[in-house]
């Protein structure tokens, strides 16, 4: 994604053009090697060691008094390249050899070490340079090299030296190049270089220095060149910084340094390359920068910078490359960036950029690069950026652009790269898009494109990324596809195309990602499919798709996952699957297989994904789906599979999610199998079969699992207290079974995260324990049709989460709490126990033994009060009143009755029970509460939308025509009837002509039903609301179209 | 036919719904990022292709209905190599489960900023240094497995905080110091802390030195 950053020429440029006053200085001393007359005047007196660390010592002391005397220093200079070489510990290419005393002594007195690799001294056989790059040196660094107080450039770049930068370095006045990038070196930047009066270019970059930029380094005023980028330079900027006025090169890139620019940065005018990049740098950039006329390269990105970009930078006239991408910027593109004619490579993604794009970015006619993408850019893409026919990349993606694609971007021939995927684009995609031949990565998913795939895009012939998912597209596949023989990636999924796959789409044979899911293509799959050999992922779910899948699938043996889900795929899976055995991801469901699972499923190793479901598969699960070890998510339900659940199942310890409701499966739910299924964290769906026996306690060995449905079988013994074991539920259904007993006691406080809990029609009894108080976060409850006795917890009434319940046809008694769910409540989710008394649609509870008020007398009590009260307060005041009414009254020249003084006149108003009263009628109910609500309910519409699903998949009008025994229904009781009665009574009600195929189509619709019953509840906060109806309906899309 | 009907449900329901929240690719990112640091000889990290729109169709990784990725199941998936920072940016995590693998180095301190966390399962790897400190930021997290490592140093006091602690497990490591007898902890069963030779015992508050011999 990112430009290849040019560090590394950067880097060339530093240590290469170093030493204009190196060449100065080799220059003299060639000149001084090949003058002999020269070489003669120069005299060279060995020392021994001690003498010359006494030398040293009193350079040290004295230095510039010891650099004015020659012979003592041309032997310190042999000393400190002699410590030098002491320090280098290895030297792979031998490269210090010729580094002896010895060598060379013959000649006359001149000091051997002049001719010394590496080493060049200028005519008074002073030292001046030593430039020894890339010849692999290990050691440290000697602090004797401070001693050769000549030295013009010390160039180590690219060693492996390591340790510390001695601090004596700072000593060395005439050092005009100091290159020790690209070692080992660790430490601080000793604060002493900063006593290099002389130096013009310091480069430090690529070792793993720490600490900050000492701030006295900004005495080294004649600095052109500074890098220390790639290191681990902590601090801010120094305050200092703008000292150097005549740095032309900065770059501190790839630290940690901090904080914000110094104002000081603004003096910096000189300045032709800047790169700051990949620090935590913050605040403002300075518009000062603006004044930086030579300025050619900036370098910010991957910092935290904000603010907005400043239009200053326009008057920068030589920039060739701005790249600002991943800060905090805000606010607008400037316009004045339009003047940079010469601008190459414009980044600024991964802001919050929030302008238009301007237009004046047309003028930048050099740009090669412009990445504007990840911001949230409006408006549309200015037709100007046609006139960029230099761009190779334009990458716009992740804004919030608008408007159609301009026909003009198709004028960028030389386009490599085009991106504006995730914006809010319409429109077609222009028809000449055949102009960017060289165009190899098109991305523009998820925008609202619409209209056919323009059948030029085959002339695109480089392209081998072409991402167009989640548009509108429409029509069939454009033919000619089959041109683009570099495609390696087509994603044209969630788009509306329809038609056949067109036969030559297959001569892409170098497909390895073919995406066409959740369109409407029909036809079969042509067995050429086959020819896809390079494919990994072929996505073809949610289409229509009809015939058999062809056997030549099985060529594709490069595949992982193989996707058919929701088409119409029919009879047998080919006994070719078998060769696919890369594949980790199969998914089928939703289609018409029949026959028995197919064996060869079962020999795919590497299967992490098999999803079977709803198609018409018979016989029992085979013992075989114990070698699919690595599956994570097995669902087989809704097929008619039956027997028992194989022992061999217990081998899936991989397991997160297991389906297998809906089928015939009997026997009892064997507990070795749960047992080994401890993984499982996700879901456990055995619903909807035949199972007898207990619940298995090994299942409170789930302790991750986050739903479990075990409704609708026959099961049978208590509730298992080990339940309290799956310290994650979210979700339990026990519903419809044959349980017997009491709910264990200590069963709810473990279950703490529990939304929603289904124990209805069962056989269980005794109290509902007082601790279901525990369930903090419960949603909906459903206990109905069982047989518990004693009171209703009054802990029920204070679960603030509680929106759904349901404790009907119990043998409950005693008052029923007034407050929290039950404030609300219908009566439909009490009835059925004779006992209870005391709420507003019950008899009154009698309390023969019991003193006191119930708590409707008290509230009576409180209310009788309260209008004695009021009535003396009123006596009072009408007396007061009257009497100054009275004493005013003389003068008064008002003629109305003193009452209006006090008395406001009060407008009839109908409650809302008298109107629903007045109109019983269930639709109109709905009109009369629209109405009254004055505010526009949105449950108004949820209730339109139920009423209008059940008209339509049951083709009947809402009121008056349904008769069930002679008995007048409304449309909702009619399809809660039908829904009650199972799958079979959904069958019974839904339109003829409403083609259902699978069981897993009846119990698509069954839910869809039930979901419209509830929209069509008849208290409005009973409905859903959309955002939760349209989550459900897309959950059961999921179900029934595909992944 | 009821596939029909259910598209045409969906469009109307579209229609009335906002956009659906779009998944931002830092996610995917990281989890790319993540591919990158790990060995992975039995190919489970094959499908993670940065090329697709989302990581959502990724294996491994789920996602929930807004495309942000809320669990990451790579237990027993032979992976080696370090955790790596990059996973402090998957902010909507609510399970990472990545036990019984090779993995080694340290717990990165940047999974505390994985406010969502229910489940933390790094158990039987080769992890070494210290318990960061951090994730006693995970005030969401159930379950903490860290069991069978090379952890050492003591364990963070601050986890005496995370009330909503159901499990944890930091047995067969080489912690040190004492066990905290607070907030969660006083229901742990010493168990969870057997075999980590160095440690003493619960926390006897006041007399001894949380870090004592540590």
């Amino acid at each position: 994604m990112a430009m290849a950053r040019p560090r590394a020429r950067l880097y060339k440029l530093v240590t290469r053009q170093t030493p204009q006053s190196i060449t100065w200085c080799l220059g003299d001393s060639k000149i001084a090697s090949g003058m002999a007359s020269f070489k003669n005047t120069c005299s060279y007196t060995p020392v021994s060691n001690v003498a010359a660390v006494l030398a040293i010592a009193v350079l040290v002391l004295a230095a510039p008094a010891a650099a004015s005397v020659p012979d003592a220093s041309v032997s310190v200079h042999l000393e400190a390249l002699l410590a030098f070489k002491k320090a280098v510990t290895a030297d792979p290419n031998g490269t210090l050899s010729s580094w002896t005393v010895g060598a060379g002594n013959g000649r006359g007195g001149f000091p051997p070490h002049c001719n010394w690799t590496g080493v060049a001294c200028d005519g008074a056989c002073h030292v001046t340079s030593i430039e020894l790059v890339e010849t692999g040196l290990r050691g440290t660094l000697t602090p004797f090299l401070g001693n050769i107080s000549t030295l013009q450039l010390l160039d180590l770049t690219s060693n492996r030296f390591g340790g510390g930068i001695p601090p004596q370095l700072g000593r060395l006045d005439e050092l005009k190049g100091l290159g020790l990038g690209v070692n080992n070196f660790t430490g601080a930047i000793p604060p002493e270089l900063g006593e290099l009066r002389s130096i013009q270019v310091l480069d430090l970059s690529n070792n793993t220095l720490r600490g900050g930029l000492p701030s006295r380094l900004c005495n080294c005023s004649a600095m052109i060149q500074f890098s220390v980028f790639n290191n681990d330079l902590t601090g801010a900027v120094p305050d200092c910084i703008g000292d150097l006025v005549n740095l032309n090169e900065l770059i501190l890139s790839l630290n940690n340094l901090d904080g914000e620019l110094p104002p000081s940065f603004a003096k910096l005018t000189q300045l032709e390359t800047l790169d700051l990049s990949s620090n935590q740098l913050s605040g403002p950039i300075p518009p000062e920068i603006g004044n930086f006329s030579s300025l050619k390269i900036v370098q910010m990105f991957e910092n935290q910078f904000s603010g907005s970009i400043p239009p200053e930078l326009g008057r920068c006239k030589n920039l060739t490359m701005l790249n600002m991408y991943s800060n905090r910027l805000t606010g607008a593109i400037p316009s004045e960036l339009g003047e940079l004619t010469n601008l190459k490579v414009l980044l600024l993604y991964g802001n919050e950029l929030s302008s238009e794009i301007p237009r004046s970015l047309g003028r930048c006619t050099s740009l090669l690069s412009l990445q504007l993408s990840k911001n949230q850019l409006t408006g549309s893409i200015p037709t100007e950026l046609g006139k960029l026919r230099s761009l190779r990349k334009l990458m716009l993606h992740a804004n919030k652009l608008s408007g159609t694609v301009p026909t003009s971007l198709m004028d960028l021939v030389n386009l490599t790269y085009l991106s504006f995927s995730e914006n809010s684009l319409s429109g077609p995609l222009p028809a000449n898009i055949r102009s960017l031949q060289n165009l190899q990565v098109l991305v523009i998913n998820t925008n609202s494109l619409s209209g056919q795939i323009p059948e030029s895009i085959a002339n695109c012939t480089s392209l081998y990324n072409a991402s167009m998912a989640f548009n509108e597209f429409s029509g069939p596949l454009p033919a000619g596809l089959g041109r683009l023989q570099n495609l390696e990636f087509l994603s044209l999924g969630d788009n509306k195309l329809s038609g056949d796959i067109p036969e030559d789409l297959f001569d892409c044979v170098n497909l390895r990602t073919l995406d066409l899911a959740g369109n409407s293509l029909t036809g079969s799959l042509s067995p050429r499919v086959g020819r896809l050999s390079e494919l990994s992922l072929l996505q073809l779910q949610g289409n229509a798709l009809s015939g058999e899948i062809p056997e030549e699938i099985g060529n594709l043996t490069k595949l992982i996952a193989l996707q058919l889900g929701g088409n119409r795929f029919a009879e047998r899976v080919p006994a070719s699957v078998s060769n696919m055995s890369s594949l980790q991801k199969l998914t089928l469901q939703q289609n018409c297989l029949d026959g028995a699972l197919p064996d060869e499923i079962f020999g795919l190793r590497q299967l992490t994904i098999l999803s079977v479901a709803s198609n018409r598969f018979v016989g029992p699960i085979p013992d075989a789906v114990s070698n699919l070890r690595s599956l994570s998510f097995l669902d087989m339900s809704n097929n008619a599979l039956n027997g028992t659940v194989p022992a061999a199942a217990g081998n899936l310890d991989q397991l997160l999610t297991l389906d297998l409701s809906h089928n015939r499966l009997a026997g009892a739910i064997p507990g070795a199998v749960i047992a080994n299924l401890s993984t499982l964290q996700m879901y456990l769906n055995l619903s909807n079969n035949m199972f007898t026996g207990p619940i298995p306690t090994e299942i409170g060995g789930l302790t991750m699992v986050q739903s479990i449905d075990l409704s609708k079988n026959r099961l049978s013994g208590g509730v298992p207290a080990t339940l309290a074991g799956c310290k994650n539920l979210y979700s339990l259904d026990l519903s419809a079974n044959n349980l017997t007993g009491a709910l264990p006691a200590g069963l709810f406080p473990q279950l703490d995260v529990l939304t929603s809990l289904n124990i209805s029609g069962n056989e269980l009894d005794e109290d509902i324990p007082s601790n279901i108080g525990a369930l903090k976060n419960i949603q909906t409850l459903d206990a109905s049709r069982n047989a518990f006795t004693g009171a209703i917890p009054a802990a029920l009434a204070n679960l603030t989460s509680l929106r759904s319940l349901n404790l009907s046809s119990n043998q409950l008694e005693g008052p029923v709490p007034d407050s929290g769910v039950f404030s609300n409540l219908s009566m439909s989710s009490l009835q059925g126990n004779a006992g209870l008394c005391g709420w507003k649609l019950l008899a009154p509870c009698h309390h023969a033994g019991k003193q006191g008020f119930s708590r409707t007398g008290l509230v009576v009590l409180a209310v009788l009060v309260l209008a004695v009260l009021l009535l003396l307060l009123l006596v009072t005041i009408l007396f007061f009143g009257y009497r100054r009414y009275k004493k005013k009254k003389g003068g008064s020249t008002r003629a109305t009755s003193f009452l209006e003084d006090f008395v406001v006149p009060e407008l009839r108003k109908f409650t809302y029970s008298e109107l629903e009263a007045a109109t019983a009628s269930f639709d109109e109910g709905n009109v009369i509460e629209f109405a009254y609500m004055r505010t526009v309910s949105p449950k108004a519409d949820v209730f339109s939308f139920g009423v209008l699903m059940m008209e339509l998949f049951t083709k009947r009008r809402p009121t008056g025509t349904i008769e069930e025994d002679g008995v007048p229904l409304t449309l909702q009781q009619y399809v809660d009837n039908a829904i009650s009665r199972g799958l079979d009574g959904v069958l019974d009600v839904l339109d003829p002509d409403m083609k259902v195929v699978t069981e897993g189509d009846l119990s698509t619709a069954a839910d869809v039903l039930s979901l419209a019953l509830s929209c069509a509840a008849f208290e409005p906060a009973d409905r859903p609301d959309m955002d939760s109806v349209l989550s459900t309906l897309l959950k059961m899309s999921k179900v029934c179209g595909g992944d | 036919m009821a596939a029909r009907v259910l598209a045409a449900l969906l469009a109307l329901a579209l229609a009335v719904s906002t956009a659906p929240a779009r998944a931002s690719n830092d996610e995917g990112d990281a989890l790319y990022a993540l591919r990158q640091r790990l060995s992975d000889p039995n190919g489970v990290l094959q499908s993670w292709d940065p090329t697709l729109v989302n990581p959502c169709t990724w294996f491994h990784v789920t996602c929930d209905q807004a495309s942000r990725v809320v669990r990451l199941d790579l237990g027993n998936s032979n992976v080696s190599g370090s955790i790596g920072p990059e996973l402090g940016r998957l902010v909507n995590l609510r399970y990472l489960e990545l036990y019984r693998n090779n993995l080694d180095g340290e717990i990165p301190k940047e999974l505390g900023n994985l406010k969502n966390l229910i489940s933390l399962d790094l158990y039987a790897n080769k992890l070494t240094g210290g318990i960061p400190k951090s994730l006693s930021k995970l005030d969401s997290l159930r379950f903490m497995r860290l069991n069978n490592n090379k952890l050492t140093g003591s364990i963070p006091r601050e986890f005496a905080k995370l009330s909503n602690l159901k499990v944890i497990d930091l047995s067969n490591n080489d912690l040190c110091g004492t066990i905290p007898v607070d907030g969660p902890f006083s229901t742990f069963p010493l168990r969870s802390f057997e075999n980590n030779s160095r440690l003493n015992g619960p926390e006897l508050q006041g007399l001894v030195p949380y870090d004592f011999g540590c």
